[in-house]
């Protein structure tokens, strides 16, 4: 995977380590935000790199979440088992709503997600019985790993630990797989699928693959998230939140995963800075996609990097400047 | 076991070939046979379905009727992609690069069909996939060495010269290690000196065993190589047949340089 992604792999991880000594108040958004950050994961394969739009990624996210906490809270599961039932279960549904709306060409994929996301949405309002309708259900039971555990809401380090762990994983993952056959395929779909088809991708199973392969990071991350918070209600899966998903995909730079865990990071940490604008959230999401789209399309991440070459190209033409000047 | 005669058997066949967009007669009735290891040109005013022709090949456009046989299978209502690992590779008149990947994988793109290794050994990293890894990029860059770009691996496609990126589409479309190259117009922007260095590098590529489709305008490099020539005009063949006779033949010099009427 390259020199460069490793030791961003690296920084990553000491970021990590650390951070609870940086940041210790922040404990709880920036679970929050690994947990976003590993949706992102997945959603920025689909949309950077394959170039695929899906408006209905918070339904996979509640597949995961309420497939968790259904089978650990009122069956009895181990978090461990209910976990891939989650991601099966999810891999299915995308499977099904994939296949026929990826094989036709244009914005059929975004359409159908965005159906499905609202489907799922209502389900869940709806099924009473099952998942506790609009209030949810708590009484989760948290999940623990490697004597680490998702307790509680608030101070928790552990938590902390293990979903940024899980986002890791996540990360390595997903670069593996771009610096592959099939990535470079993916990429090559983005940039002219006929193109690609011709050369010999079969470009249809793969869309429909990597859709697939996005569910399940938000399938664990719904099911990480109901074991963390313990308790679950539709309206952290709705479709504002499939969109937020794709602001935080955009803004951080669609054509790195990087980007994804960047936007992640700063978008999941905004409502905190926002917190006295709540009722306008929505509009300033909007204006920083658009502010994004008009003055650093290549995101957040790519926009830092050439910013900070642009400066040190100019610190570095002003002293060679001065140096001439100093000679005459 | 008895070797077929050199360059007798067709490699492709292609029999009644027509498109049809709407009412417009993009292909009509289009028949021939391009035997292996030969230069085939397809040659005709613009306008006249030679890249519809490579189209339906490729099944960029669906047929509209007419059968494809190549090697002996028929692939008319294949898709692209089953076409491509069949053998056929092709370049496009205006350049198509992936802008967004370097020259290398660029190339590697092409060696798609040469892998085998789906999603799981990927996110694994499993030896089988690293080992197919180090094959499909020694496959890149030998096809680069042959182009004589491989010193390009690792820039970006998007700021090279017009001639490099030429080199690359077609490094990346013998990538797949074709029995069939279509090319597109290759000649296009290109001044004499270098059309007769494509002259060279098309015999050579023939050489190493790859029978060519060419659909061009610069009729120097047409007649000093292709084996035989087909002329469309209006979607419909109006003659086939070695270089000499096609130069020879009065509907083509008429459809060429008009009836008479005008000069």
């Amino acid at each position: 995977m390259g020199l460069r992604n490793r030791t961003g792999l690296l920084v990553l991880a000491l970021l990590i380590a650390v951070a609870p000594w940086l940041c210790s108040s922040w404990y709880f958004k920036l679970t929050q935000a690994g947990i976003y950050a590993l949706i992102c994961i997945g959603l920025s394969l689909l949309l950077g790199y394959a170039g695929q739009i899906s408006l209905g990624h918070a339904a996979f996210y509640a597949i995961g979440a309420y497939t968790s906490a259904i089978l650990t809270a009122k069956a009895g599961w181990s978090p461990w088992l209910a976990i891939w039932v989650g991601v099966a279960f999810s891999m299915i549904v995308a499977l099904a709503v994939g296949l026929p709306s990826l094989r036709l060409h244009g914005h059929y994929l975004a359409m159908a997600t965005l159906a499905f996301g609202e489907i799922v949405s209502v389900i869940a309002k709806a099924w009473g019985d099952m998942t506790g309708g609009p209030s949810g259900f708590g009484d989760i039971p948290r999940w623990s790993a490697f004597g680490f555990r998702l307790r509680a809401y608030g101070t928790d380090r552990e938590a902390f630990y293990l979903v940024w762990g899980i986002v890791l994983i996540g990360l390595i993952v997903a670069l593996n797989l771009i610096h592959s056959r099939v990535g470079r395929a993916l990429r090559s779909i983005h940039d002219g699928e006929q193109v690609a088809n011709v050369l010999g991708v079969p470009t249809d199973a793969y869309k429909v693959k990597v859709f697939v392969l996005s569910s399940v990071y938000a399938s664990i991350a719904g099911s990480v998230y109901a074991q963390w918070s313990g308790y679950i209600s539709p309206s952290p899966f709705d479709v504002e939140h499939s969109i937020l998903f794709i602001i935080m995909v955009i803004a951080g730079g669609m054509r790195s995963v990087w980007g994804a865990v960047v936007g992640a990071c700063v978008m999941g940490l905004m409502p905190d800075l926002l917190a006295e604008l709540e009722k306008w959230r929505f509009l300033i999401y909007g204006l920083i996609l658009l502010l994004i789209m008009m003055f650093v399309p290549q995101g957040i991440l790519l926009g830092t990097r050439d910013l900070i070459r642009w400066l040190f190209g100019k610190l570095k033409r002003e002293a060679d400047g001065n140096g001439v000047a100093g000679t005459q | 076991m008895a070797l077929p005669e050199p360059n007798s058997a067709a490699l492709l066949e292609v029999q009644n070939l027509s498109k049809y967009f709407g009412g417009v007669h993009a292909l009509e009735g289009v028949s021939c046979r391009v035997e292996e290891g030969r230069i085939f040109a397809v040659i005709g005013p613009n306008g006249a379905g030679k890249t519809t022709f490579f189209n339906c090949l490729t099944a960029v456009e669906r047929p509209t009727t007419g059968s494809i046989v190549f090697e002996c299978a028929e692939i008319a209502g294949l898709p692209s992609h089953r076409i491509a690992a069949a053998g056929i590779a092709r370049t496009w008149q205006t350049i198509r690069l992936f802008e967004h990947m370097s020259v290398l994988e660029n190339v590697l793109v092409g060696c798609h069909c040469r892998g085998r290794c789906e999603m799981v050994n990927s996110i694994f990293r499993l030896p089988s996939q690293r080992r197919e890894e180090r094959r499909l990029c020694e496959r890149a860059l030998h096809c680069l060495e042959v182009m004589g770009i491989a010193d390009l691996a690792n820039q970006s496609v998007g700021r090279m010269p017009f001639l490099k990126q030429r080199r690359v589409e077609l490094a990346r479309a013998l990538a797949a290690g074709p029995r069939l190259l279509l090319l597109d117009e290759p000649a296009a922007g290109l001044n004499t000196r270098e059309t007769v260095e494509l002259g060279d590098l098309i015999q050579a590529i023939r050489a190493g065993g790859v029978t060519i489709i060419l659909v061009e305008h610069d009729m120097s490099l047409v007649m000093e190589h292709s084996d035989r020539v087909l002329v469309l005009d209006h979607g419909v063949p109006i003659a086939e047949g070695p270089p000499r006779e096609i130069q020879e033949n009065e509907t083509v010099i008429a459809v060429y340089l008009g009836t008479g009427e005008d000069s």
